[in-house]
């Protein structure tokens, strides 16, 4: 696991690199045949969580690097416990333009928790839905014939040019149950909340937030047994980042 | 911070006057230009910018109808460069569009541009490089005619209008691809919302809500890039420097106003002052008289203003109304007069989506006039939008008869794609988002008239329809769906007389630039259709031009929005 969390690092690191990389490049001159590459990076939450007795940072973020049509996505949500250990979800993907509004991607997952880290292929979907919601669905495949989904919502609402607010829901799906992997058949997890942010810059807008959070059957029970709860609220405060 | 621009400026004028065409000479006169890259500070901005002869803009290049110049530009740069004449008559190789007409200047070279003028008028050069026409690399352009000007004047300005930023053109594509709305300011929000439901009731706010929900779009989506991050410029000076033209009352001062910059239309005035406009695009026209007139990148206009006092504001305030460019026509330097106050900012509407507004009502001030059909092939309302290529016969235009028309509809749903606009318009007597009903005459496209018919009286013989496609969210642009880069060259046979129709798909202007040949205008004026070199599209309108292809090469094509262009809304258009 630590091999894998620090190839996991470098890469988001290396992804994060890129865009100052890319910048160096000029949109392409009048006549450059070739489609310009562009390179983004976004952390949307950076999160500092207390609780359980145990203080974990959260970073949820993405990061990409390509043409108009095709792009290398990597996707993290991760929580660095005081230990170092990192857990979560790690995605590298590659994305392709499907359609006006929506991009289709296929790549790697990988789950890490405490006692395990599970690998699947990933497939799915994400762009802007009508009503500019957000959404990104997405289904894995394991090994042992476990399957898995991910939906995830959301949508800004402008209370000014500056102060934004972001509801948003998110759920996992699992085929099976899998106590080492903390994780339910059917229904697993879900967060809901929201975000408000002030937008210091496009760049840099810290926020607080209020989010529900859920874990059911299993999930529920390992959770429990790692003496935190299976259902709770929380108070978030947290910087959401664009490179 | 003034004091910088002060001395810079100086520094501007004095390598200006190093400049001035040598004359005399048998091989005509000439020019020399050295391109450098250095930081300057305008106003509250110091940023790297991309300097001719050390100065922003460039030094005026004045010359006379029917001389041969030749006009070296020296690289002194660690990147390629290149120059444009924007609307000057040149063969294809030395019209400065770097991997179509030439190879582009390289660092440390010289290149010399020769050719000879055929035209007179107000013109202006610009680079063809990267963003490097953002950063400072513009000038004007003069033209003396052989025989005089048309109308008399006594004195002369001009009036080169420009945006200028700290923030890099990579990296305002950069922010313009991951969020498009970066620079909007104006977005709706809880505020619009509670003044909406206060001003048209619950049940309308939320139904206009639900249709800009269901396309995905922004009526606030004016600018892509707006006075967030551009100051704007007149001769290079922000409106805090106040550039001050000098002249006398009751003189005719001619002020040759263009539109340098890179992504900003202005809407320019003198309160007080009537506009009396002589020329557009560099062509002489019947003079008209004009409290206002709307002016989209690339283009210029000539008028002739009567000074009634000892100081009037010149005042162009940008499309989106996020900011200004001012300067001052006074009798003697330090004078000032009262500067307006930014109109309010307009929105977009479901007619300028090209949607049917009917269904979607009460968007007062923006609405198609009934059965307005002024021009002689309107009525082509664009069905259901169908995909592929296809040739068909047109019916209806009126004089020449049925016309071969190529036409490639974009596809709906393609990645390049967001709108397609289902109902168009081609009437050309609208002056243009936010400037209708301000009480001010407005110039608009139908009031361009010719002073001289066109030289060549030939109807068309085909016509070709281009669809002006984006999808804004991903920031991508282009013809009929298709960026630059996924297309072949649009092919003209020499001589041949054809006539271009553009329709915009899209919900923003585009002022579309064709280089070395002329568009001519297609409005009511019969053969006193206007000669310009770019012509602004509105949203959901379609509008056609003649062309004569009278110069062989390849010509670039494409919108003058400079982020639009780089990313895809251009084409080459091959004379053979």
């Amino acid at each position: 696991m630590t091999l894998r969390t620090i190839r996991v690092l470098l890469c988001l690191l290396a992804l994060l690199a890129a865009p100052a990389r890319a910048q160096t490049m000029a949109p392409h001159p009048a006549m450059d045949m070739e489609a310009p590459w562009n390179a983004s990076a976004e952390i949307e939450r950076l999160e500092g969580q207390v609780g359980a007795g145990r203080a974990t940072v959260r970073l949820d973020g993405h990061a990409w690097i390509g043409t108009d049509e095709d792009r290398l996505w990597f996707k993290t949500d991760s929580r660095l416990g005081p230990s170092g250990a990192i857990e979560g979800r790690q995605e590298l993907l590659w994305g392709h333009a499907a359609s006006t509004f929506f991009d289709v991607l296929g790549g790697a997952h990988v789950d890490i928790s405490r006692d395990v880290t599970r690998t699947w292929l990933a497939f799915g979907a994400q762009g802007m839905a009508l009503h500019f919601i957000d959404v990104e669905a997405f289904a894995y495949a394991g090994d042992r014939g476990r399957f898995a989904g991910r939906l995830r919502l959301a949508t800004d609402l402008a209370f000014t040019q500056d102060l934004v607010l972001q509801p948003f829901v998110e759920a996992n799906a699992y085929s099976r149950s899998d106590l080492a992997g903390g994780t339910a058949a059917g229904l697993s997890d879900l967060e809901a909340g929201l975000l408000l942010r002030y937008e210091v810059t496009r760049g840099f807008a810290p926020y607080i937030g209020l989010a529900y959070e859920a874990r059911y059957g299993d999930a529920a029970r390992s959770a429990r047994a790692e003496g935190e709860q299976a259902q709770r609220l929380r108070l978030l405060f947290g910087l959401r980042l664009a490179f | 911070m003034r004091n910088l621009t002060r001395r810079f400026m100086l520094g501007a004028a004095a390598t200006l006057l190093g400049v001035a065409p040598g004359s005399g000479s048998s091989a005509g006169p000439s020019a020399a230009l050295t391109i450098e890259r250095r930081k300057i500070q305008i106003g509250r901005r110091r940023a790297d910018a991309v300097l001719v002869n050390g100065s922003l803009p460039g030094p005026t290049l004045r010359f006379r109808e029917g001389e041969v110049v030749s006009i070296t530009v020296t690289n002194r740069m660690d990147q390629p460069t290149s120059i444009h004449w924007h609307g000057v008559r040149v063969p294809s190789d030395m019209d400065g569009v770097p991997g179509l007409s030439f190879h582009g200047i390289a660092p440390g070279e010289t290149f010399v541009y020769r050719f000879e003028l055929h035209q007179s008028g107000t013109y202006w050069y610009h680079a063809h490089t990267d963003g490097q026409e953002q950063e400072g690399l513009y000038g004007a352009f003069i033209i003396e005619p052989a025989d005089g000007w048309a109308e008399a004047f006594e004195r002369e300005h001009i009036v080169m209008l420009s945006d200028w930023t700290d923030e890099t053109p990579a990296r305002i594509v950069h922010n313009l691809k991951t969020r498009p709305d970066h620079y909007n300011r104006g977005q709706r929000t809880l505020g619009t919302f509670a003044a909406d439901v206060a001003r048209q009731g619950l049940a309308a706010t939320l139904a206009d809500r639900v249709a800009w929900g269901e396309m995905r779009m922004s009526p606030t989506d004016l600018a892509d890039v707006t006075g967030a991050t551009y100051d704007f410029l007149m001769n290079g000076q922000t409106a805090e420097a106040n550039w001050t033209a000098l002249c006398r009352i009751g003189e005719r001062v001619r002020l040759r106003v263009i539109n340098a910059s890179s992504m900003t239309f202005f809407d320019v005035r003198i309160p007080g002052l009537k506009l009396r406009v002589v020329e557009a695009d560099g062509n002489d026209l019947v003079p008209l008289e004009v409290d206002e007139f709307r002016i989209g990148p690339a283009e210029t206009y000539d008028v002739i203003v009567r000074p009634t006092a000892s100081a009037h504001t010149i005042f162009a305030q940008t499309l989106d109304r996020s900011g200004f460019a001012r300067g001052t026509l006074a009798t003697s330097p330090g004078l000032a007069a009262p500067v307006p106050a930014l109109d309010p900012r307009p929105l977009r509407t479901m007619a300028d989506m090209g949607m049917d507004h009917g269904a979607h009502g009460g968007h007062a001030g923006h609405v198609m006039p009934p059965g307005a059909a002024p021009n002689a092939h309107a009525g082509h309302a664009t069905g259901a939008p169908a995909n592929g290529a296809m040739d068909h016969a047109a019916m209806g235009h009126g004089s020449g008869g049925p016309l071969p028309v190529t036409e490639n509809r974009p596809s709906a749903g393609a990645v390049g794609v967001d709108n397609i606009a289902e109902t168009t318009w081609s009437d050309l007597d609208r002056p243009g988002i936010g400037l209708a009903g301000n009480g001010r005459r407005v110039l608009t496209y139908a009031d361009l008239k010719a002073r001289l018919p066109g030289a060549d009286p030939r109807p068309p013989s085909r016509e070709i329809v281009l669809h002006l496609t984006g999808n804004m969210q991903r920031y991508i642009w282009g013809f009929d769906g298709r960026r630059m880069e996924d297309t072949g060259p649009l092919e003209l046979r020499v001589d041949e007389r054809v006539r271009i129709t553009l329709v915009n798909d899209t919900m923003m202007e585009h002022p579309v630039h064709l280089h070395g040949l002329w568009s001519e205008l297609e409005n009511a004026h019969g053969e006193f259709r206007p000669y310009k070199h770019t012509i602004i599209v509105q949203p959901a309108q379609r509008v056609s031009f003649l062309v004569t292809a009278d110069e062989p090469g390849a010509w670039a094509f494409h919108c003058h929005l400079l982020y639009h262009m780089a990313l895809g809304m251009m084409r080459t258009v091959l004379v053979a």
